[in-house]
């Protein structure tokens, strides 16, 4: 790999960003407009994992005696604060939905453009 | 605003923003090719000062833990949300609506039944599995929680919704999924005040290698498996009725 | 390290209402409603009195927590810190004082309410205090998002009411992409100083001069915490939610989450970029300046146009948090002094504002400044607590806000850019003259009656009669007490003297990175205070008559005269109450900032 190849993680996390607030921009329903938002949450993923990435390294998970402690690894710190990451999106997503149900439960609609609310 | 400008404006705008955004990542090092010291110190210790194999369940659970603590009540706190949203008041008290046969409840055979029965505790040992694993395999509480969680599924394919209440009670459910998370909250508790420091490890650390391992790391693994495993149990319980209902009123 | 009783309060104040919200989950069955108020008001009385010791312990010497016992070796950060400064410490009882407070006064405020309403509000008190206490910035991130959680469930609370869970949605969303925004430059960070400690992060960057990786990474999370604090364009999703939340949730939000956005800001600013960005500092500040100008004038003057109560009052929140940033933006500890003065006795008095419209609320059903005219005047307690926060907003003497005012042009002053401060005032008078002209139609029914529809019919019940003289107790006797706080600690010297000493240690970047970093903890230096000038107060004095003005003026019908009305009501379109448009002022807002913090360097 070179040059600008090196930097295509990186711009994959920014292209996910960009392409997920896009969906949101563009939405005209309700479930789709949650998993856009989750495709705005991707790109921090890609970003977290892709800067703790080594080359030739394995998982931080050791293995006497094939893996011994100390062995080449990527950086544990970074999917720590991504399983974190996940976690946070999953439970804002499922109270987005649960939210989703109830407005077509008492408005008929998911579009987002017939949910105005009234202005004062 | 209308769509077109909405568009022009938004696409306009994420052009600069992508343009700066470019500016910015250049400046980082190349992919694959820099290790942080805060990562090669922690690959380098965490074997040696908490007995466990698997790094990244060290880092999240005991070098920083309390992350995790926040991210535990991160879920509490959204499946009290869905229950707020799902519920009923009724006499001032928020209660579970009433349970109700699912859409495909009739036309199960005993086979089905049997066989997702079957699936179900399969899955649900499963998780436990993964969550037990957790110092040596790439498992954890979360996971073995979630796992176990989707258990529920199982029973509802095969049995459906009337029968998943009988066996799942959500009251049992919440009462385990809080006492999960505020386990973990005590445990950091408890350890401030008896070794010092808060969510400090300063249990018999085990033998690297073997499921009981990590001190407080196993038994933080076991409130969180708690609580996530009930929680997703309870969120997909609550998930599962919106679909009786909506059968309910289109009926 | 052997912590005292007073260091484990710090990781304690987080500690104990998550358990209590936990407890309070499965109890929700089976207690009745006292004993659910009963613990929750217990709880959030016992986090601020532990909040309170904290802030007063860390005013000898900042208070260094490591989560975990794992202390930083060789000044690398191995585990999660707590760092309590006065700031930070003030800010997190400023927050579980209102939050006990709202709690007291949704005893009698709600008829019925589940008690995870409870769970919910303890929730969000743990995670404003981690938020304010922490010195990390994942487990920053991690605070924010459960602040968000909680937020965004609360507003949802009236869910027969499909504009509250629209309203929720809006917020959700809006808010969530801002977090990510944050998750965004704090990643960029980490790749490039290995570090989530903002101390170490400060220490290392500062080793060479900052490039565009840094700029961005101040752009990502400036525009992510803004969206937390109602920053102009950043600023969409506030007056949805504060309209359909409930009252003692809309209390918390622009009492003090919207400021703990703010706080964010200049807290990661002074720690981890001040000491790298050298010249490019002032394209920062010609930034920070220019939005919160634009978003003190036109918050105060949609505040103006505005005729429901609670929309009126967030537009307000928005325009204070415009005066709130030019504050911070002079990167000097007097403006931190006159922001921290102004935030907290903004907080007290807001608070009791909306208090008084939830009073109203609660009384007729309405927030109509055309159907409520002159209903106010049968409640003569709550109208002489809503005149005295509305005046209290313009800055009248004795209550908080003249005070923190009176440091706020000083510091304009200083720096000569004294212009700033009169753009504020002018703004602080269109914004509280906004206020006053609804108590005015309402409370005094003086002025023309504005349109608007019929007052909701209201059946009177047998219990609120039986209950009216203690429902008006309990729901006042908050608002009444917050800008009394107000009071006392604009007129105690001691307190402004602490909050000067104590935003002089907020800027002092070396002593910080000192004290997580190196375990030099060592006790903050003293030094005198000067005391504040009485003739200052006069300017307040000019802005109540301004306000007054501007009050009578829209009382008795003035309108905007015709080339201005196109515009601002053009603007005011723009608050079209769906999020897909939000998202897309939200990307402008971050492609205009970045634009010109990249070009301006």
């Amino acid at each position: 790999m070179s040059g600008a190849l090196l930097y295509l993680p990186y711009a994959v996390a920014v292209w996910l960003f960009l392409a997920g607030a896009y969906g949101l921009v563009r939405s005209r329903h309700l479930v789709h407009s949650v998993l856009c938002l989750a495709v705005v949450q991707s790109s921090t993923y890609v970003l977290l994992l892709s800067i703790g990435f080594l080359a030739k390294a394995g998982a931080p998970i050791f293995n006497p005696p094939q893996v011994p402690p100390g062995s080449r690894s990527v950086d544990p710190v970074v999917q720590a604060l991504t399983l974190t990451d996940i976690v946070v999106g999953a439970t804002v997503t499922s109270l987005l939905l649960a939210m989703t149900i109830q407005i077509h439960r008492r408005k008929g609609t998911v579009d987002p453009h017939h949910l105005r609310l009234t202005r004062g | 605003m209308n769509d077109r400008a909405r568009t022009v404006l938004f696409l306009v705008s994420a052009a600069a923003v992508a343009a700066v955004l470019i500016e910015g990542i250049a400046g980082l090092s190349p992919f694959g090719t820099h290790q942080t010291a805060y990562a090669a110190m922690l690959l380098r210790v965490a074997v040696l000062e908490r007995h466990v194999l698997n790094v990244a369940t060290a880092v999240n659970f005991d070098y920083r833990g309390f992350d995790t603590l926040g991210e535990e009540f991160i879920l509490f706190t959204s499946i009290a949300g869905v229950l707020i949203i799902f519920s009923e008041l009724r006499g001032g008290k928020t209660l579970y609506p009433e349970p109700m046969d699912g859409p495909a409840d009739r036309g199960r055979t005993a086979a089905i039944r049997a066989f997702a029965t079957g699936l179900a505790a399969f899955v649900a040992a499963m998780g436990m599995n993964v969550a037990l694993h957790t110092s040596i395999t790439p498992g954890g509480g979360f996971q073995g929680g979630a796992i176990f969680g989707s258990a529920v599924v199982c029973i509802y394919l095969g049995a459906g919704y009337a029968a998943l209440d009988r066996t799942a009670k959500k009251s049992l459910l919440d009462t385990l999924e809080a006492l999960g998370a505020a386990a973990f909250a005590l445990i950091g508790v408890a350890t401030a005040f008896l070794s010092g420091a808060f969510l400090k490890n300063s249990l018999p650390l085990g033998a690297a290698g073997s499921i009981p391992s990590g001190g407080t790391i196993f038994a933080i693994n076991a409130a969180v498996f708690v609580e996530v495993g009930c929680g997703f149990a309870l969120l997909l319980l609550l998930y599962l009725h919106q679909t009786c209902k909506t059968e309910e009123e289109q009926r | 390290m052997t912590y005292g009783f007073v260091h484990h309060l710090a990781p304690l104040a987080v500690a104990v209402p998550l358990i209590c919200a936990a407890a309070l989950m499965p109890l929700s069955r089976h207690l009745p409603r006292a004993a659910a108020d009963a613990i929750a008001t217990a709880a959030a009385l016992a986090v601020t009195a532990m909040c309170a010791a904290l802030t007063i312990a860390s005013t000898h010497a900042p208070i260094v927590y490591w989560m975990g016992g794992w202390v930083p070796r060789h000044a690398l950060a191995v585990g999660i810190g707590f760092v309590v400064d006065p700031i930070g410490g003030g800010l997190a009882t400023l927050a579980a004082l209102l939050v006990s407070s709202a709690l007291v006064f949704s005893w009698r405020y709600f008829d019925s309410v589940g008690t995870l309403f409870h769970t919910l509000m303890l929730a969000f008190l743990a995670a404003m205090c981690g938020f304010a206490l922490t010195g990390d910035l994942f487990n920053l991130f991690v605070w924010f998002e459960l602040m968000g959680v909680a937020a965004y469930a609360l507003t949802a609370q009236k869910i027969e009411e499909p504009e509250a869970i629209a309203g929720a949605i809006n917020f959700a969303i809006t808010n969530s992409a801002g977090a990510f925004c944050v998750l965004l430059g704090i990643g960029l960070l980490y790749g490039r100083t290995g570090a989530l400690n903002p101390a170490q992060i400060g220490t290392v960057l500062a080793q060479r001069p900052a490039d565009a990786l840094v700029i961005v990474a101040l752009l990502l999370i400036t525009c992510g915490f803004f969206v937390k604090g109602a920053v102009m364009p950043f600023h969409f999703w506030l007056d949805d939610a504060h309209a359909v939340a409930p009252t003692p949730v809309c209390v918390l939000f622009s009492g003090v989450m919207v400021q703990l956005g703010l706080y964010a800001v200049a807290r990661i600013y002074w720690t981890c970029f001040s000491p790298a960005l050298g010249t490019h500092a002032a394209a920062v500040q010609a930034l920070f300046i220019g939005v919160g100008i634009v978003t003190a004038l036109a918050g105060a003057s949609l505040a103006y146009s505005q005729s429901h109560l609670k929309r009126l009052l967030a537009f307000s929140t928005v325009s204070h948090s415009g005066m709130f940033v030019c504050a911070i933006a002079l990167f000097n500890a007097a403006g931190a002094a006159a922001a921290a003065l102004f935030i907290a006795a903004h907080g007290l008095i807001k608070s009791s504002l909306f208090m008084c419209a939830g009073i109203v609320l609660n009384r007729f059903k309405s927030m109509d400044e055309g159907a409520l005219h002159g209903r106010g005047r049968s409640l003569p307690v709550t109208r002489a607590v809503y005149f005295a926060g509305a005046l209290g907003l313009a800055g009248l003497p004795p209550l908080g806000i003249s005070a923190a005012k009176v440091l706020f042009d000083a510091s304009f002053e200083r720096q000569a850019m004294l212009w700033i401060a009169a753009v504020v005032a002018l703004a602080s008078a269109i914004d509280a003259g906004a206020v006053l002209r609804f108590g005015l139609r309402v409370f005094a029914g003086i002025g023309v009656r504005a349109p608007g529809g019929p007052l909701p019919q209201t059946q009177p019940t047998e219990t609120r009669s039986r209950n009216a003289l203690s429902e008006k107790l309990t729901m006042l006797a908050p608002a009444i007490a917050l800008p009394a706080i107000s009071i006392w600690l604009a007129l105690s010297g001691t307190f402004v003297h602490g909050v000067e000493r104590a935003a002089r240690l907020f800027t002092d970047q070396p002593a910080y990175a000192a004290a997580t970093l190196a375990h030099r903890v060592q006790p903050w230096p003293g030094t005198a205070g000067e005391a504040l000038d009485p003739s200052a107060y006069a300017i307040n004095l000019a802005v109540c008559a301004g306000a007054l003005l501007f009050a009578l003026a829209g009382a008795f019908g003035f309108r905007l005269p015709g080339p201005l009305r196109a515009p601002f009501m053009a603007i005011r379109r723009l608050h079209s109450g769906i999020y897909v448009d939000y998202i897309a002022y939200m990307m402008f807002g971050i492609g205009a900032y970045g634009v010109w913090l990249i070009l301006a360097r």
